[in-house]
């Protein structure tokens, strides 16, 4: 017996302090723990020409202390308080976020206002080349010395024009990353790193005037700055490049085609996660079973769209089987779309692709840290920290005709950009080089 | 009021944590249920736990569990491979098989709508698989082309190589995945008999957390309550005392710009009177961002993006290993500073500061180990797996706390014995031989 899935709501305040910050507080009181969540509305995208790179850096460069926390304590107080931190950076925004035991809130918040208040007098020319070789290294590890690595910046410099800001991946260029000075890191900090910029997200066991009261105390006195001037949103892929072939030390072929496709910001963006759904989000999803059941061509297929501010980009990723050429696989898929195009989706599938959705929804909520991420996604790039309720609902009222109207705008050849990864066949010890990079 | 920011602020008092008990029931067949009920959301979370581990089987069959657990749900009691797909797609449930050393548990989360049908899905692949020849063929071919892509990358084939260096012909000289020669040797009655030796209600746990149902009970009753099954042996493998291959190895991979560096030494067994200090010893080595490794590779010299040490306490001694992947060119300094750091741990005690901060990061983040419902399934599946009593959770902190800076030296000297560590790097042997040959002598090894 199967029942419909009842509605959820997480009730929160939405608050502003006078200098600009904006507060979101979501208490729950059912576990002793608490996420404090900081999300800067700057990423990649915002990085000058020649300056790929700098926002990650410049987020490495955040837990290296401030004023009144000396270099290291950021991760050693929170995890000696039982805590977890990170932080993370992306095309459109920066975030920093800690999950404590909840007693331990003055903590996190303390350390977070520290380094949005006090930061610049403490960075030195020692962090930043340490912390400059640790990326460098993070480059590495995570794409230069990691099969099928450079794929995706790959496919991203092929897919936008010169100058447009998704061109560049958020890890940047060596070159680049290799640029940076101190002088760029005063400037970044002053342009991008005042309390207008930035939403603050409490998820937890808390009360809530108790809280505000504290985020107050520690984030109240805090200047203004200047709010930045924010850039027009970035135009939609072009796609229809010419397909680039990308030699690497692999051993089977990997094709990776990227879709201009809704942004996190539009109607449809549900709509286009359950499309990637159904062609690739199961073992029964259409490329799925065509290509790696029935045909025995692909090894795998992962379809997912990402959820950016101004383009969105729906990507479909296979792999080869041994003995099956790169081209051979990039026909199975376009195959597959053709007749997704056909026979759109069904009932059954899209049903089956709600629900998922939705269960993905819970697996991300039922944390404190989760929560709060979905909040401050949702109020930096949306302005509408609502959508996190809204959103199960949302995925919940997708049709199978909304899947078909949009298919055939976003499916489309033209808008499309491929790159195929092959096995180094030249000189099996060199790396991939992909086209020199501005 | 004025605010003190020259120090951290002082922390309030902790709220108690209430660590979930789970209802536990017994079928007539012997299957144990353990529920904890939590309705906050829609959704709920199940672990069939079983004594299906990879170290079930002997090195020439590594794999076997693995292989058994991705052909699990690809058809069951007459239903094919894409039959259960179309099922466990529409209800949109997540089923997934994790296969450890110790247990394999089937787990699968579903939306509580749909939990009745999902329960019986989850019988149906954990109870009637067909293990249809065409079925097995496949998905160990896919599993062998799996294998061979992870020689292209360096993190795995370290992964790999070292198990072997650590513990030889021992089950945990293998990777629950196995390797190309023991994969093509498994056939269909293997992975039958497997089944049938390892599949049974009568060491069997069902586990379950969330959005339950008052009739829960009477629901797993009706999808489990007819399953018939034979005891288990299921004694753990034996005890290796030292590392079969110690000394210095290179894996040549010609043109990396990075190596992967492991090094490891035998530590303990899960419930070994020294399992609280080693844990102690591995957060001040490399448990932890502000760990001695870390600090010294990452944070002073900038070599690599993280250096850090896992302790994997299973039901035999499991490894404690130090790992890091390097820029090409200071591989040997870094592993003379690994090295070094071993050392350190071994000649001299630990700071009170470091003791502070291990003790903190291992008993106050209780709080996290306990808020959802993967995460409370999962620690009463652990209890299940190494036989930790009901207060293992509530004692764990006294037990962290009783652990001195004397007995945290005592313990790196018996886990890390300097002439008896393997010592592995991956990377471009031009590069990396000259300096790694002061070290000591170097084997050059093939990727397996």
């Amino acid at each position: 017996m199967t029942t419909p899935t009842r509605a959820i709501q997480f009730p929160f305040e939405t608050r502003q302090l006078d200098n600009g910050l904006r507060v979101i507080l979501q208490p729950d009181r059912s576990s002793p723990v608490v996420a404090v969540h900081l999300m800067y509305h700057v990423g990649s995208k915002n990085e000058r020409a020649g300056g790929t790179g700098f926002a990650h850096l410049f987020e490495h460069l955040l837990f290296q202390g401030s004023e009144h926390v000396a270099e290291a304590e950021h991760f050693r107080l929170i995890q000696e308080a039982g805590g977890t931190l990170n932080g993370s950076t992306w095309f459109d925004r920066t975030n920093y976020f800690e999950t404590v035991p909840s007693h331990q809130l003055d903590l996190a918040l303390w350390l977070e206002a520290d380094r949005m208040g006090w930061f610049l007098p403490s960075i030195t020319q020692t962090k930043l080349d340490n912390q400059r070789d640790v990326v460098k290294n993070e480059r590495r590890q995570s794409y230069e010395n990691r099969p099928y690595g450079l794929a995706t910046e790959t496919v991203l410099h092929q897919a936008f024009p010169a100058g447009h800001p998704y061109r560049h991946p958020t890890i940047g260029y060596m070159d680049d990353i290799d640029r940076a000075n101190l002088e760029d890191v005063g400037r970044f900090f002053r342009t991008w790193y005042c309390p207008g910029n930035a939403v603050l997200v409490l998820c937890g066991d808390f009360e809530t005037e108790d809280a505000m009261r504290r985020v107050e105390q520690f984030f109240g006195e805090i200047p203004r700055g200047e709010s930045p001037v924010r850039p027009a949103a970035a135009p939609p892929a072009e796609g229809g490049s010419q397909l680039v072939r990308l030699e690497d030390a692999v051993s089977v072929p990997r094709v990776y085609m990227m879709y201009g496709a809704p942004s996190f910001r539009s109607t449809e963006y549900e709509a286009s996660a359950l499309i990637a759904s159904v062609l690739a989000g199961g073992r029964s999803s259409r490329l799925y079973q065509e290509l790696v059941y029935e045909r025995r061509i692909a090894a795998d297929v992962h379809a997912y769209v990402w959820p950016l501010e101004d383009v969105g980009m729906m990507w479909v990723v296979a792999t080869a089987r041994p003995g099956v050429s790169a081209e051979s696989l990039r026909e199975g898929v376009d195959e597959t779309i053709a007749r997704f195009a056909e026979r759109p989706a069904g009932d059954e599938e899209v049903s089956g692709a709600r629900r998922r959705a939705r269960r993905q929804l819970l697996l991300q909520f039922e944390s404190v840290g989760g929560r709060a991420s979905a909040l401050a996604h949702a109020t930096v790039l949306r302005d509408e920290p609502e959508y996190v309720n809204a959103s199960f609902d949302r995925y919940g009222a997708v049709q199978p005709r909304d899947l078909r109207e949009l298919a055939s705008r976003v499916l489309a050849e033209e808008r499309r950009t491929v790159v195929e990864v092959v096995p180094n066949e030249t000189a099996p010890d060199s790396k991939p080089r992909p086209e020199a990079h501005p | 009021m004025s605010l003190d920011r020259s120090r951290p602020p002082v922390a309030g008092t902790a709220r108690p944590l209430a660590i979930p008990r789970p209802d536990r029931h017994r079928l007539p067949n012997g299957l144990t249920v353990a529920a904890v009920r939590r309705p906050r959301l829609p959704e709920a979370t199940l672990a069939l736990v079983l004594p299906a581990g990879a170290d079930a089987v002997g090195w020439e069959q590594a794999g076997l569990a693995s292989l058994v657990a991705k052909v699990l749900p690809e058809g069951s009691f007459g239903k094919t491979s894409r039959d259960m797909a179309t099922l466990l797609d529409g209800l949109g449930v997540h089923l997934g098989v994790a296969v450890g050393y110790d247990s394999m548990i089937i787990r699968l989360h579903t939306l509580s709508g749909q939990l009745e049908p999902a329960l019986e899905a989850l019988a149906s692949v954990a109870l009637g698989p067909d293990f249809l020849a065409d079925e097995v063929d496949r998905c160990r071919g896919e599993r062998l082309d799996a294998i061979r892509r992870m020689r292209d990358e360096p993190a795995e084939v370290a992964a790999d190589v070292v198990a072997e260096l650590l513990y030889g012909d021992h089950p945990y000289g293998r990777l629950t995945r196995g390797r190309e020669g023991s994969v093509e040797s498994l056939n269909r009655a293997d992975l039958v008999e497997f089944h049938a030796r390892r599949f049974s209600p009568r060491v069997a746990t069902l586990v379950a957390c969330g959005d339950l149902p008052d009739d829960f009970n009477d629901l797993v009753t009706a999808s489990f309550g007819a399953w018939r099954g034979v005891e288990v042996d299921h004694r753990p493998p034996a005890t290796v005392r030292e590392v079969a291959s110690p000394g210095i190895v290179l894996v040549d991979r010609p043109g990396s710009g990075q190596s992967e560096i492991r090094i490891g030494g035998i530590g303990l067994e899960r419930g070994d009177p020294d399992e609280p200090a080693a844990r102690v010893t591995n957060a001040i080595l490399g448990g932890l961002f502000n760990s001695r490794l870390n600090m010294n590779l990452r944070e002073d010299k900038g070599w690599t993006y993280g250096a850090r040490s896992t302790l994997s306490l299973r039901r035999a001694r499991g490894p404690l290993s130090l790992r890091a992947a390097v820029e090409t060119a200071v591989t040997g300094a870094a592993v003379r500073e690994m090295l070094q750091e071993v050392g350190t741990m071994r000649e001299s005690l630990p700071t009170e500061a470091e003791m502070r901060t291990a003790a903190g990061a291992l008993t106050r983040s209780l709080p996290l180990r306990f808020e959802t419902n993967s995460q409370i399934a999962g620690t009463i599946a652990e209890q299940v797996i190494y036989g930790l009593p009901d207060d293992y959770w509530s004692t764990f902190s006294g037990r962290i706390g009783g652990v001195s800076r004397d007995s945290v030296l005592d313990t790196a000297v018996r886990m890390l014995d300097p002439e008896g560590l393997a010592i592995l790097v991956v990377g471009d042997a031009d590069e990396v031989l000259p300096d790694l040959g002061k070290l000591g002598p170097v084997r050059l090894q093939e990727v397996p």
